[in-house]
């Protein structure tokens, strides 16, 4: 039986010109995105790979709408999400939910962990007073983080307990989908451990898709089912992470696999 | 004598009243082109060492730094400021963690190295001649044209590679690296050690190498120390640690790192309250 994948990226483009002049014309054309297109099955991971500036976290982005596009297609199951208005679009935001790279930045500093956990259920939800704070705990409950945290504010926590905090952000919504852009590279590796134990328990516990995005091979290898390589906004390889470790085709996935330390 | 030579470094900082110990009580030599490198977690007071070696911890009362660091024999922390600055820079270098933040956006970056060639060779008439070698010599290409570039014109490897021209411009016998190839690419990682290698051996420099990441000591340290909660809990010939691990901390740190051909198993984290 073949199943039927949960997020589908067909042909999809994201180009940026290149604008000079007092005129601004236009003198090319930046392809940050080029003609990529995969699929990602409910319950299992995708594995994004690739440099700086190969694109990947502009394809993540395209998704929910903080990158736009310039050609191709994104289906969630089978609704054809590019061409949905703003309105029609809002159900999937609660689907779909992004962890940020940067722990530090991702967190407003002025709100209180009540604050940040909260405003999604706030938007999203209506629910009671009691019934907010009970998911709320129940949430710090799932990615461990105490109790008491609620009333204070990010700069209280380390890199560690803040990437849970965005965590718990992501996960308030009960989303399917959860686009991870390299969740632990800002961490040290005993944390970056912990994290990814808990992002593959939660995977366990609620049936979580992932697209995880990561420049970190090992990392990539211990979290993905299926793994895809971008180069310059290009997909040069895609394969199930078991081959692509145990005999890459390209080149470019082979100089990724020499870098290694 | 050793080139560097730290006894009983210790250094606290006061918050509000309450004082924090950031390293407590550490010593450690450094040998002429040997490296050093400390490993340990965010927090294990690690960078702050770094700091304290050349005194760029911020003055009492905030902080307080006892105990020696000896550079060929004289006390850095007692040193007067003007014979300070002849070390800063000059004898000991520091390449930091991010290039984007550490240059100033508002200089061309040959400007930036310029600064330090003049600052310590005032009689060097070439300057720019200078800037241009240390540019070529860290692998930048067309050098004589990048030395009017500004750093948001260049990508993160190319602007590490300038830090560490900018470093290596004045032939110091140490370079202090604090997590520099940490906000790098795995590719690009991997060209920077290669470039501090082959340097380390055309000058004869020492490097302190200091970072979180143990697969980044393997191929690269003579010797490691690894800092726990501000002291060094084991130290050895980088081979004799990672073979022969002794403490529990050190075989945690080396659990956890996630590797190559070794999906199936949840990775291991570390226990804090063991140890």
């Amino acid at each position: 039986m073949k199943t039927h994948p949960l997020l589908k990226i067909q042909n999809l483009s994201i180009h940026y010109p290149i604008l000079s002049g007092i005129l601004r014309r236009q003198i090319g054309v930046i392809k940050a995105v080029d003609d990529v297109s995969f699929e990602v099955a409910k319950g299992k991971t995708v594995g994004l790979v690739g440099e700086s500036g190969s694109g990947k976290t502009t394809l993540a982005r395209s998704i929910i709408r903080l990158a736009p596009l310039t050609a191709g297609r994104i289906f969630y199951e089978n609704i054809e999400l590019n061409t949905l208005s703003k309105k029609n679009f809002f159900p999937f935001r609660k689907k779909i939910q992004m962890v940020f790279q940067d722990p530090f930045n991702s967190l407003n500093p002025r709100m209180t962990i009540d604050g940040i956990i909260g405003e999604p259920l706030d938007i999203h939800f209506s629910l009671s007073r009691t019934g907010r704070a009970k998911r709320i705990a129940g949430l710090l409950d799932l990615v461990q983080l105490p109790k008491n945290s609620i009333h204070r504010y990010p700069h209280e926590f380390s890199g560690g307990q803040r990437q849970r905090i965005g965590i718990a952000r992501a996960l308030a919504v009960e989303p399917e989908i959860l686009l991870c852009d390299e969740p632990v590279s800002a961490l040290d590796v005993s944390i970056q451990a912990q994290i990814i134990n808990l992002l593959k328990d939660l995977q366990a516990e609620l049936n979580l898709t992932y697209l995880f995005i990561a420049h970190d091979m090992a990392v990539i290898e211990h979290v993905s089912d299926t793994v895809v390589v971008l180069n310059r906004g290009k997909v040069v390889e895609q394969a199930p992470a078991d081959v692509l470790y145990k005999d890459p085709q390209h080149e470019y996935t082979k100089m990724l696999f020499a870098s290694i330390l | 004598m050793q080139l560097l030579e730290v006894m009983d470094l210790c250094v606290r900082f006061s918050m509000r009243g309450e004082v924090v110990s950031a390293v407590s009580g550490i010593s450690f030599e450094v040998a002429a082109g040997e490296t050093v490198a400390i490993v340990g977690e965010s927090g294990s007071g690690k960078s702050v060492t770094a700091l304290s070696l050349t005194r760029l911890l911020p003055e009492r009362p905030a902080c307080e730094v006892d105990g020696h660091v000896y550079y060929r024999g004289k006390d850095v922390l007692t040193l007067p400021q003007k014979s300070l600055q002849a070390i800063r820079g000059k004898e000991i270098a520091y390449v930091f963690q991010e290039p984007s933040t550490s240059l100033n956006p508002v200089f061309t970056v040959g400007y930036q190295i310029a600064e330090a060639v003049k600052l310590h060779f005032p009689e060097e008439r070439e300057v720019r001649q200078c800037v241009v070698k240390a540019l070529k010599e860290v692998g930048i290409h067309e050098a004589e044209k990048r030395y009017d570039a500004y750093p948001h014109e260049l990508s993160g490897g190319m602007l590490q590679r300038v830090m560490i021209a900018m470093a290596l411009a004045c032939r110091p016998k140490i370079l202090i690296a604090d997590e520099p190839t940490t906000a790098l690419d795995v590719t690009i990682q991997k060209q920077i050690l290669d470039l501090l290698r082959r340097l380390r051996e055309r000058h004869n420099m020492a490097i302190v190498l200091i970072t979180h990441n143990f697969s980044l000591v393997q191929n690269f340290a003579d010797r490691v120390l690894v800092m726990f909660r501000g002291k060094i809990v084991e130290e050895g010939s980088t081979q004799a640690v990672m073979e022969h691990t002794k403490h529990p901390y050190t075989k945690a740190l080396l659990a956890c790192i996630p590797r190559l051909g070794q999906k199936k198993h949840r990775l291991k984290t570390i226990d804090y309250e063991s140890l």
